[in-house]
């Protein structure tokens, strides 16, 4: 064990120590946080004003909305009846002047699951979703809180400056509204399968490009040591498996290392960067005093991020994680030994193409179900038949797990399958290896290689 | 007998690479493993350094059967060698050395001791692809020796050095020879054969077909020809020879001075002699005629591939 120490040590530190390592590890999070700041930056190209006509069956709160300064114009409408006014939304010249028509139903007051809906042409983006809903939810409460206390301005005051009570007050007061475009269809906003197969996908693409970047560089480094000529001198001193084996470890701590760093400073860049684009809901200081304060309480937890994490928080972890961290090792153990058989067997780069292939199609298979049927089919034949075959279960499995789609004797299945198909694996690369470094000369057929097994 | 080998055989795919060799090697000697491009020297090699294990036979160190633990025991510089273009020579030295069984402070007490002795002290923080080829085999020549193997095994450890630099590493092998190291040298060079040679062994076609002290393989090998530079004419000389004693070569410097190499069947020297000197021949110098390493590999290299 202590040589194989050695030996991933070396593997991990001469890695680390490159300029390209540390290149790309700054690098990474700065364009990764970068892109995603792209694209919240695009998704926040709206309309300057939005005028939201509101339908107010209960006749108290389109009074008692909170001005929003600039961004939006509350407009009570005139119309007999909600079904009235979204006639009048869909087809009536003197409702064109509105972007968005708001129904509060008369139980809003009462209850909080209402059915309460935004009615559009154009779908709003989600920040002015937030401010509407957000309003509504402000404007119930400034109204359940002044009826509680019939116009006591003592008792309202003291009840405002007290922490507890605004904490108390603000669980029950998340209101549901629905999302319907003009036609009246609801948009299926199915958080909790979306966020399932993100998750999954995430995951699987982790997996993915880690097979692949640190795959390759496993075979790159058999190719130095080969082509170096250090080999020989090596392995008179320790066994070439323990060799191929530090190697593959090494390299695998190197890709671990890089995912922590890329993860920790994604995190920090991200929320630094979101703190400017997105700085506050509320504008405009017309607000009441308790609604400011119950708007610094939720300005970081809207309603969609709120179901995010509902979502999130439901999903099965301890399953993800397990699987995550048993598909990884195993998936990245299998193709790396395989890329470092590939690697023995040939003296240069660009002989490796031909071996290559074979190895890496099914990793591209798996990407691409994945990357294409995850959200639109994830329950697709390709998906479940892939989440099973060892060279792919890696990649596919994930997704399924995360989306809570697979039953566990799949689970099991796929992972027994990947155990036998590691040890195979492996068994079958360090024969090649062990005779592959030594072999110098012209490219070896596949018929060779066949017979270095038998050596 | 520190290093003993029993009756090896190797065997690749349809092709047998060492057959049933054996060798034995004497504490502190510099063994010279002879034998032409593919006999099967690098077979031998490897099988020692445990890269390989032969399909049949054994090998004992020091009397122990061969096993991981010798490892430590041997250094090897392999004919194809390198090290890592990008590694820090230090860095790269004390990892192979400590791959080798070393611990890090005193493979970097050795280490400096060695980069002193080559006065190469300010290359530890260099690179090897910073460092010319013979600068590269000094360092690589360090890295074998550096755990004092009781074997080791050196394969051309001359090629690419100047001869300056060359005759550092030959007296460097001869105290390590001195300080209890037994060194197995293979080699195409059989000048440097000839001068820090004990024993060899050659190797031709998978066989073992010669082995011995050097001195006595010179002496079997050698044809009973002397060289004889005398004042006089040649016919005078040619006509005192009689059928025991046969000329094989002449030459003439001027009219008066000559030499003849005279090979001597079932007579003596003293025999010649006494001939030459009753002929009023004026000798002035006798030299026997010892063969070659050079001579003797081709002779027999050539002899064995006609009997097989």
């Amino acid at each position: 064990m202590g040589v194989t120490r050695l030996i991933i040590g070396r593997e991990y530190l001469t890695r680390v120590k490159k300029r390209t390592f540390i290149v790309m590890t700054i690098l990474g999070p700065i364009l990764f946080a970068g892109f995603f700041a792209a694209v919240i930056l695009m998704s926040q190209q709206e309309k300057d004003k939005y005028t939201v006509g509101i339908f107010d069956a209960t006749y108290t709160l389109s009074n008692r909305m909170p001005p929003m300064t600039g961004k939006i114009k509350w407009d009570p409408v005139n119309a007999t009846s909600y079904n009235d006014a979204l006639i009048k939304f869909k087809s009536d010249e003197s409702f064109e002047k509105y972007d968005l028509l708001l129904y509060l139903p008369e139980n809003i007051i009462n209850t909080e699951r209402s059915g309460g809906k935004i009615i559009y042409r154009k779908a709003p983006s989600i920040s002015i979703e937030d401010k509407i809903k957000e309003s509504v939810r402000l404007a119930r409460e400034s109204f359940i809180i002044s009826k509680q206390y019939e116009g006591d301005s003592a008792k309202m005051k003291e009840f405002r400056s007290t922490y507890a009570n605004i904490r108390s007050l603000n669980s029950f007061s998340l209101i549901d509204i629905d999302n319907i475009d003009e036609k009246g269809e609801a948009i299926s906003k199915n958080v909790d399968h979306k966020v399932g197969a993100g998750v999954g996908m995430a995951f699987s693409f982790i997996i993915f490009f880690f097979i692949f970047f640190f795959g390759a560089q496993v075979m790159r480094g058999v190719i130095e040591e080969k082509t170096n000529r250090i080999i020989e001198v090596i392995i008179s001193s320790v066994k070439p498996f323990q060799l191929m084996m530090g190697k593959i470890i090494g390299v695998a701590l190197v890709g671990l290392t890089q995912f922590v760093i890329w993860g920790v400073f994604s995190t920090i860049l991200i929320n630094v960067l979101m703190a400017f684009i997105m700085p506050d809901y509320v504008e405009g200081d017309a607000v009441s005093q308790m609604s400011q304060e119950m708007m610094l309480q939720n300005a970081n937890l809207s309603k969609f991020q709120n179901d995010i994490f509902n979502a999130l928080w439901a999903l099965p972890w301890v399953n993800i994680i397990t699987s995550f961290i048993f598909f990884f090792l195993m998936g990245y153990l299998i193709y790396s030994a395989l890329f470092a058989a590939i690697g023995s067997a040939v003296d240069n780069e660009t002989d490796t193409q031909q071996f290559m292939t074979p190895v890496i199609l099914p990793l591209m298979l798996a990407f691409y179900v994945v990357a294409f049927s995850a959200f639109k089919n994830p329950d697709s034949a390709a998906m479940y038949w892939l989440s099973l075959f060892p060279l792919t279960s890696p990649v596919v499995m994930l997704v399924r797990v995360a989306m809570g789609s697979a039953e566990l004797w799949e689970v099991l299945l796929a992972m027994g399958l990947l155990i036998i198909t590691f040890i195979g694996t492996v068994w079958i690369a360090a024969k090649v290896y062990r005779t592959g470094i030594l072999m110098y000369g012209k490219k070896p057929s596949y018929k060779e290689i066949f017979k270095w097994l038998k050596y | 007998m520190i290093f003993e080998a029993k009756n090896i055989t190797k065997l690749y795919h349809n092709h047998r690479a060492l057959n049933d060799v054996s060798l034995s090697v004497p504490e502190q000697a510099v063994f010279g493993l002879l034998g032409p491009n593919g006999a099967g020297k690098t077979s031998l090699i490897r099988i020692i350094n445990q890269i390989t294990a032969p399909d049949k036979g054994e090998i004992f160190i020091s009397g122990e059967k061969l096993q991981p633990k010798h490892i430590q025991d041997i250094g090897y510089l392999p004919e194809e060698r390198g090290l890592y273009k990008k590694m820090k020579i230090g860095e790269q030295a004390l990892y192979l050395a400590q791959l080798k069984g070393m611990s890090k402070q005193d493979a970097k007490a050795q280490l400096k001791l060695w980069f002193d002795k080559f006065e190469i002290g300010d290359w530890w923080n260099k690179k090897i692809e910073e460092l010319s080829k013979g600068m590269a085999q000094k360092i690589q020549f360090i890295i074998t020796v550096l755990h004092k193997p009781k074997i080791l095994i050196l394969d051309e450890p001359f090629s690419g050095f100047d001869p300056i630099n060359a005759n550092l590493i030959k007296d460097e092998i001869l105290k390590l020879r001195d300080e209890g190291s037994t060194i197995f040298l293979s080699t195409h060079n059989m000048k440097s054969v000839e001068e820090i040679c004990d024993h060899i062994a050659l190797i031709n076609k998978s066989n073992k077909v010669l082995d011995g002290k050097v001195s006595e393989i010179k002496t079997t090998f050698s044809k009973n020809i002397y060289d004889i530079s005398f004042e006089g004419n040649m016919i005078g000389f040619a006509n005192a020879l009689w059928t025991n004693f046969e000329l094989v070569d002449k030459e003439s410097f001027d009219s008066t001075n000559h030499r003849a190499s005279v090979k001597l069947n079932d007579a003596s020297l003293n025999d010649l002699l006494k001939t030459l000197i009753n002929n009023d021949i004026q000798i002035k110098d006798v030299t026997e005629i010892i063969p070659t390493m050079d001579d003797i590999f081709i002779e027999v290299v050539n002899q064995n591939n006609q009997n097989i």
